[in-house]
């Protein structure tokens, strides 16, 4: 080890050494010319990469030669031949010979090259061949996107994969669900870099510009490899390789700005203080009475929103011989957020080496090491809509220097939202270091051994400062709170593989295991207060301090797996895949789990008969049938707690000195084993025109069983926590099933010096709970003011919306009265009430089960978060030297919970509302829409869960437009290989109904909780300009 | 060469591959919590079990907030101002159902009180100290936790009837139907009581106050006798405590009972300990669910911040209270009793205290609102402020309140310790005994006794038994007011529906109350996960 590593850093050396001479280097590639010979180099015109092996053929003859190892080429041509330039992967480009004597020439490469090979687990397969049902995007579907989440690539690409943004910051979090939603405890999917498995935050902290492709493992033959945590699917990242050839040197680089683009309409002053007279009746304390709150002040939306600037640079080195490859690069990138008061900084260097010792070994290593910055605090929209407009935003003479309003002075106690931003400090750090180590030896002519290692650290710290302020009704004094992280995460895998084809007959067999131990995490919270003042901003400064929380974690798994593909003919293709996974978290009997998994193919263009009808390039039918896992479960046993940060105290003594409790809150169940998914999936690959139109249609049926989930016990038994409502016991008890089609279609060619291509991908899923076992149903998903708004009950998707039905706001008396009749005759009972407390101007909801009352029982299903339609299209168009791509991306049939709602339009007490507020409801025989202010005069529960607060969430997304420009520099610059500019503009636009900032909505869990919306920072409009250069 | 390629390139991997086969890996430990198995063997570790089971006193429902809310409104004492937000403002009307969340905090809470207690109950069968000091902590430790086990019935049995009697902590988990009597459910509370009396100390020392001395047991027993009308029974407890070894007395300065002085006051029996240190230690929102979580180490109760009318001002005191502080007196005259200045702030002449601050050094915290009502913030309290105008209802709580010694509070951490048992409430409930045996001249010395300490005037005959029980409970609606005592007495004495309809029409115009209100509604979530209970319900009710 000792060696390696050493060798590395000298390799690295030489690099560095590499990129100081660049110059020298171009040199030798110095030309010489002659009358007859023409002289040249091929590169790609992706990245400007050389291409080695390029075949060049004179027309109509069988005069050729091919390029060196560095795409130079030397042919004698005579003027007027014409060449050609063909490699397997790029479109054939021909140069009519003048006069010239050099030539440099960039081949574009074929997108939807036949012979593309995918990556998959342990491997890679061609396209043609693929069994499963497998999505793919590579860096030409990406574009230029400001990404700083891997993940956010992918967005609107692939069929049955949504995407869903949890935050418009930057570094903002990303969610990704594969096929709806199919286990209680996690959804999220199997992150594998560069065949090694990994997770969410190793994927994101790989630069775009070193990502070569991302496929998603989506059916179960493809995905039972990884059997144990593949249930949600499998998303595998691929990063740029090097090529053998002289250095090679990129530049990418953007400048951009961002910008929120929708603002809610909120109430001017005079609007407000109508409303709060409204919910007073006319009861004000002395400020409400004077002139001063008859002025506008501040626009709170445009305080805490701003235009941010993004930027990021980013530098690539590579290069190698026939015995070494070497690479490097660095990722630099610096935005702001839309919201006060948030920045973002990265930087992303990644190394990699791969070297071949003598004909049967080859070795890699690759380190990538990611450090961010992120700081500020953001202002809360919550806080913001609800100030009072004429509310200045500076007040010298409070404490802190921000303006506060007050229950007593203002009959409104929010917060100013600037507060808290503008008085604090706060930097989160974090670093992490993942490096990847294999060696593949040749044993035997197809058999192969693998053995490989990544360990994946990470440290990370922050701290958050808060000066003292008064702000609302409360004085908060000074305060910081620190924390410190690592984990480190070891895995082994070794593999053999073994491929071999014997007439008809070809196969390969792989079998290997994972080893996972060592793995651990450590953490630890501090908080401090009472500064003497604001100079020191450690803990270590603050005269109280204590000890918030903290964990220590280890795990551990071990796997064994195989998996074999046999084709005959090249026209029946079977795969056979097992895995044996252990985990810790489950007791010794329950510990190993086995996941197999069949795949058949038959790719009916093969046969013969098929030669008589040549419009049909490529047709397959594929099937496949597996079991997946998921054990996204903590440690059961029986614990003592003493409080998530030895909290459980109660005060004893004079001085009430807080002593230390402990107890068992929790039960558990020993037999908890693995959930598991079984899968089936039938699909149909169709080319035609040469596959320039290339259409494929799936079908999935994902069946969830044995979920782990949450049995609530009674309150009654006492067992739980505070936060536990009820407490539970985690059994393997639901059972929940997806199913659906896919489609994805692409089309492509040229006319001319014009090129396109065109793709688009639907989805259509519906997700279901089968049964809930010995669990009951249950809600959870709580929202502002204490209602629990989701429901997760057999037959219905798992985690959907439940309450009322609106029907109208009562209008006067007579209209309950009339309410109140029907209840009578309904019950039988002379002194029933529709509903008790029922007064004009409240919301009359439905009587659903039509007993004449309305009570709990007329809570009914209202939609669900979890969209039934998703898609997305790609188009990319060239003509000349432009190029423009568009990425639209959207969901359908999906509903959001709009929370911001109880405050814009819940009025329940004075806060400052939307506008549409100012026609509620006021005086008898009023209609509107929206019922009267101060909900809490008569309790009339307005607010209750119901349809008033859900919206439907589908929208369609621009989601980036670029259009690019190759700088023709043919004689112009021998250092620069290739120019290219571009502008991009991201979301331009949104058609969406939605009411809130944005509908991309993921809620606190995205399962329970999911399209929850309470506030989320929205995705911003963003416009870049940007370069790349290839020397 | 080859042989040297066949051992690298097979033996060392097939060596590496079966390595991995060492499933022993799989065995990892927590190494963040303890397990139960080898828990509780000491007695450090059995003190922590019975401070586990008082920190459920402090759980929502309970008296870090909700408790309040709960009784104050229900009862009346306090009605609900513009600010009181969501589902709490459902109580004041009785328009909850059985999703009320301070409901169900309340019966959850109240039931994880139970199965700490049955924890610590059942570890202690199989702790056998052989050291003196361990014999007598065992015995104390029982006894703490009898206490509580039986307060958490206390508080089911009156509030829902019959309700899951689960005494042995085996049977945590099992679905279990409702008693089938409420004297079933007494008889528990009773016996927990009588069992906490043999084991408790008659005082603690300077490290332990705050923990349920034998005087609480007995005047907890005395309580669940009164409650179930055992007059002479109770009686009996009662008259215990205010002898030897016993010393309790009432508390000189009414306003120090209800302030942060009152940690040390000898005529409290039985109270909740509130403290706050800093935001170092706690988070002073731990009583919105932070207990045990994200909330830190605190104690303190939301109170004083959520009432305080220049805070958060969330409820008021209701006219009807307010009113209920004028009455006759023996000559037939317009009385203001004292304590109504001791209760709310209010105008002249509702009787309330017309200004505030009368200790507060200057206007520290400052505010706009300071600037027009005491203009010079050096200067002094008291300050006048037109309490009628403040809101709709124009009356402010001032018990447990820091307005006289601060304008403006700013944070919901009140160190004022919750009282649950005082002894002017067992002098009271001391006349109550008396009154319904008919012994009405005994009892009349003790509701004197009372009035005394606030200097309202003397009655010098109670009259007929009817007027002494009207006496009593008026008495009881005054000295107890905002303590959560009052829901309690209305619905034990059978006039719950009559008296708050009464109130409410005059206050809401309408009457809201019905039988059903009597018993609190089984919460949802328990009839959704407790199937052995649902079939006795009836109406979604009780």
């Amino acid at each position: 080890m000792q060696h390696k590593f050493t060798s590395e850093f000298n390799l690295f050396l030489m690099l560095i050494l590499c990129m100081a001479t660049m110059s020298s280097l171009h040199a030798g590639i110095h030309l010489q010319s002659q009358s007859n010979l023409i002289t040249g180099q091929v590169t790609s015109a992706d990245d400007a990469s050389s291409i080695p092996g390029v075949s060049i053929i004179i027309r109509g003859t069988s005069v050729g030669t091919t390029t060196d190892a560095l795409g130079n080429f030397s042919i004698s041509a005579a003027s007027g031949d014409v060449l050609q330039f063909s490699f397997i992967g790029y479109l054939t480009q021909e140069i009519t010979v003048a006069n010239q004597t050099t030539l440099a020439i960039a081949l574009s490469p074929d997108v939807w090259e036949l012979s593309e090979v995918v990556v998959v687990g342990y491997g890679v397969v061609e396209k043609q061949n693929l069994i499963g049902s497998v999505g793919l995007a590579t860096k030409k579907d990406f574009g230029e996107v400001p990404a700083t989440n891997a993940q956010q690539l992918i967005q609107g690409k692939i069929s049955g994969v949504q995407v869903v943004n949890s935050s418009g910051l930057p570094g903002g979090g990303v969610r990704i669900a594969v096929r709806g939603a199919g286990s209680f405890t996690s959804i999220d999917p199997l992150y594998v870099i560069d065949g090694i498995q990994g997770n969410a935050s190793l994927f994101n902290s790989i630069s775009q510009y070193d990502i070569e492709s991302i496929t998603v493992l989506k059916d179960a033959a493809s995905t039972a490899i990884y059997g144990a945590n593949a249930a949600n699917g499998v998303v595998i990242v691929t990063t740029k390789k090097a090529k053998s050839g002289v250095v090679r040197i990129t530049y990418n680089g953007y400048y951009g700005v961002a910008q929120p683009w929708k603002k809610l309409d909120m109430m001017n002053a005079e609007q407000y203080l109508d409303l709060v007279k409204d919910i007073t009746n006319n009861a004000l304390p002395a400020k409400l009475k004077s002139d001063y709150v008859t002025e506008d002040r501040t626009d709170w939306q445009d305080e805490i929103f701003r235009t941010a600037a993004l930027t990021e640079h980013s530098v690539g080195l590579s290069g190698g011989t026939d015995k070494v490859l070497y690479q490097a690069s660095t990722t630099y990138t610096n935005q702001d957020g839309i919201m006060e008061a948030y920045n973002y900084k990265r930087i992303i260097v990644r190394l990699g080496l791969e070297e071949k010792i003598g004909k049967w070994l080859r070795l890699g290593q690759a380190i990538n090491y990611q450090y961010n910055i992120s700081s500020g605090n953001t202002a809360s929209f919550t806080e913001a809509l609800r100030m009072p407009t004429y509310s200045p935003v500076y007040d010298p003479t409070n404490l802190g220097g921000f303006a506060k309003v007050t229950s007593a002075d203002d009959l409104n106690d929010t917060f100013n939202p600037l507060t808290s931003v503008r008085l604090s400090e706060r930097k989160s750090r974090n670093s992490l270091t993942f490096g990847q180590f294999f060696g593949e030896a040749t044993i035997l002519p197809g058999l192969k051994f693998r053995s490989q290692l990544s360990i994946d650290m990470s440290n990370s710290s922050s701290y958050n400062y808060k000066q003292a302020n008064a702000n609302g009704n409360l004085i908060n004094p000074n305060s910081i709170e620190e924390s410190y992280g690592y984990y480190i995460n070891p895995l082994l895998e070794n593999y053999f593989t073994y491929a071999k084809t014997i007439g008809a007959h070809s196969f390969d067999v792989l079998v290997g295991n994972t080893y996972r131990n060592g793995s651990q995490a450590r953490s630890v919270n501090v908080r401090g207060t009472n500064f003497p003042n604001d100079d020191l901003k450690t803990v270590l400064a603050a005269p109280g301090s204590s000890i918030t929380g903290g964990s220590i974690a280890q795990y551990s798994s071990l796997s064994y797996f195989a998996r074999a593909n046999y084709s005959l003919k090249n026209r029946y293709l079977l795969t056979a895949s097992f895995r044996r996974d252990g985990s810790y978290v489950f007791s010794k009997n329950n510990r190993f789990g086995n996941f197999p998994s069949v795949g058949l193919a038959w790719k009916i263009h093969e046969e013969s008969f098929m030669g008589s009808v040549p419009f049909i390039s490529q047709l397959k039918l594929r099937g496949s049938y597996g079991i997946t896992g998921n054990s996204s479960a903590p440690l059961q046993f029986s614990s003592i707690w003493k409080g998530q940060s030895n909290n459980i105290v109660y005060s004893f003594g004079d001085a009430k000195n807080y002593v230390q409790g402990a107890t068992v809150n929790s039960s558990f169940d020993p037999n908890i084993k693995w959930e598991t998914t079984k899968q089936l999936d039938i699909g149909i690959d169709v080319g035609l025109m040469e596959d320039r139109l290339m259409l494929s249609v799936g079908y999935y049926n994902r069946r969830n069983e044995d979920l782990l989930t949450y049995v609530p016990i009674p309150l009654s038994s006492g067992v739980g926590g505070p936060f536990d409502n009820p407490g539970s016991i985690l059994k393997n008890t639901a059972t929940a099933s997806n199913k659906g089609v896919e489609v994805d279609v692409s089309f492509r060619g040229s006319a001319g010096a014009f090129r396109y291509s065109i793709g688009a991908n639907m989805a259509y899923n519906t997700n279901k709970v089968i049964s809930l076992g010995d669990g009951t149903e249950f809600q959870r998903g709580g929202v502002t003011g204490g209602n629990l708004v989701t429901k997760t009950a057999k037959g219905e998707p798992i985690g959907s919306f439940f309450g009322f039905v609106t029907d109208h706001v009562a209008i006067d008396k007579a209209d309950i009265d009339s309410y109140n009749a029907i209840a009578r005759s309904a019950t039988g009972n002379p002194a029933a009430v529709y509903e008790n407390g029922l007064l004009p101007g409240d919301i009359i909801f439905r009587d659903l089960n039509g007993d004449g009352v309305l009570t709990d029982k007329d809570k009914t299903f209202l939609g669900s978060p979890i969209p039934k339609w998703n898609f997305g299209s790609n188009v990319n168009l060239g003509y000349k030297n432009f190029d423009l791509m568009l990425s639209v991306y959207g969901i359908a049939d999906v509903s959001v919970w709009n929370d911001l709602t109880y405050w814009t339009e819940g009025t329940t007490r004075p806060f400052n509302s939307s506008t549409v507020i100012v026609s509620r409801w006021k005086t008898e025989g009023d209609i509107s829409e929206y019922p009267k202010a101060g909900q809490n005069a008569t309790a009339s529960r307005n607010l209750r869960a119901s349809d008033r607060f859900l919206e439907d969430g589908s929208y369609l997304r621009l989601r980036s437009v670029t259009l690019g420009y190759n700088i023709p520099l043919k004689g112009l610059n021998k250092v620069v290989s290739s120019l290219r500019v571009y502008v991009t503009g991201q979301n331009l636009f949104t058609i969406t109904d939605y009411k809130g900032y944005d509908p991309e909505i993921v809620g606190q869990d995205f399962l329970f909780d999911r399209g929850i919306d309470r506030g989320q920072y929205p995705q911003p409009k963003t416009y870049m300009l940007g370069v790349q250069v290839s020397f | 060469m080859i042989m040297k390629k066949f051992i690298t390139s097979i033996i060392i991997p097939v060596l590496v591959l079966t390595a991995g086969c060492n499933e022993d890996i799989l065995d990892i430990k927590s190494q963040n919590q303890y397990s139960e198995e080898t828990y509780f063997k000491t007695a450090p570790q059995f003190n922590e079990g019975v401070v586990a089971t008082y920190a459920t006193l402090l759980m929502n429902g309970l008296y870090s907030r909700d408790a309040y809310y709960l009784f104050d409104l229900l009862a009346n004492d306090a009605e609900n101002n513009i600010f009181l937000l969501g589902d709490v403002a459902q109580l004041h009307d009785y328009s909850y159902g059985p999703a009320q969340p301070q409901m169900s905090d309340l019966w959850k809470n109240l039931y994880r009180m139970i199965y700490r207690a049955n924890l610590v109950l059942a570890k202690a069968e199989e702790w056998q100290p052989t050291v003196q000091a361990d014999m007598d902590k065992k015995k104390q430790y029982m006894g703490e936790v009898s206490f509580l086990r039986g307060y958490a019935y206390f508080m089911l049995v009156n509030l829902w009837g019959r309700v899951p009697l689960k005494l042995e902590f085996s049977e945590a988990t099992e679905l279990t139907p409702r008693a089938g009597t409420v004297n079933e459910v007494w008889a528990a509370v009773e016996s927990d009581f009588t069992n906490s009396i043999n084991g408790l100390p008659v005082t603690y020392g300077n490290a332990d106050r705050g923990r349920v001395t034998k005087g609480a047991a007995i005047a907890m027993l005395g309580k669940a006798y009164l409650y179930q009308k055992k007059y002479a029974q109770a009686e009996s407890e009662f008259m215990k405590i205010t002898a030897a070894p016993f010393t309790y007395s009432l508390n000189p300065n009414f306003d120090n009972q209800f302030s942060a002085a009152n940690n040390l006051s000898t005529e409290t029996i039985f109270d909740i300990q509130h403290k706050w240190t800093d935001f170092a230690s706690g988070d002073q929102y731990y009583m919105f669910g932070g207990q045990e979580a994200w909330g830190g180490k605190t104690t303190h109760t939301g109170r004083a911040m959520e009432y305080g009318w220049n805070d958060w001002n969330n409820t008021v005191v209701s006219p009807a209270l307010v009113g209920a502080f004028k009455y006759q007196d023996e000559e037939g005259d317009s009385y203001t009793d004292p304590r109504a200045r001791l209760t709310f702030y209010g105008d002249a002449a509702s009787g309330g205290d017309t200004d505030f601050c009368h200790t507060c050094t200057k206007a520290s915290k400052g505010g706009s609102l300071m600037a027009i009502y005491a203009p010079d913030a050096t200067k002094p309290g008291p300050y006048i402020y037109p309490f009628a105008a403040n809101n709709t209802i124009g009356y402010s709580w001032r018990k447990y309140e820091y307005y006289e010694t601060k304008e403006f509070y700013a944070g919901p951490d009140s160190n004022i310790n919750t009282q649950v048992v005082r002894y002017a409430d067992v002098l009271l409930m001391i006349a109550e005994c008396l009154i319904e045996q008919n012994k009405l001249s005994d009892a009349l010395p003790y509701i004197n006794k009372v009035r005394a300490r606030v200097g309202a005037f003397q009655y010098t005959s109670l009259g007929t038994l009817e007027n002494a029980k009207t006496i009593l409970r008026h008495e009881r609606q005054l000295e107890l007011a905002g303590e959560q005592v009052r829901w309690f007495d209305l619905v034990r004495w059978g006039i719950a529906k009559q008296t708050l309809n009464n109130e409410k029409q005059l206050q809401l115009g309408k009457q809201p109350f019905e039988d059903r209100h009597m018993l609190l509604p089984i919460p949802q979530i328990e009839k959704t996960t407790n199937t052995a209970l649902t079939t006795d319900i009836s109406g979604d009710w009780n």
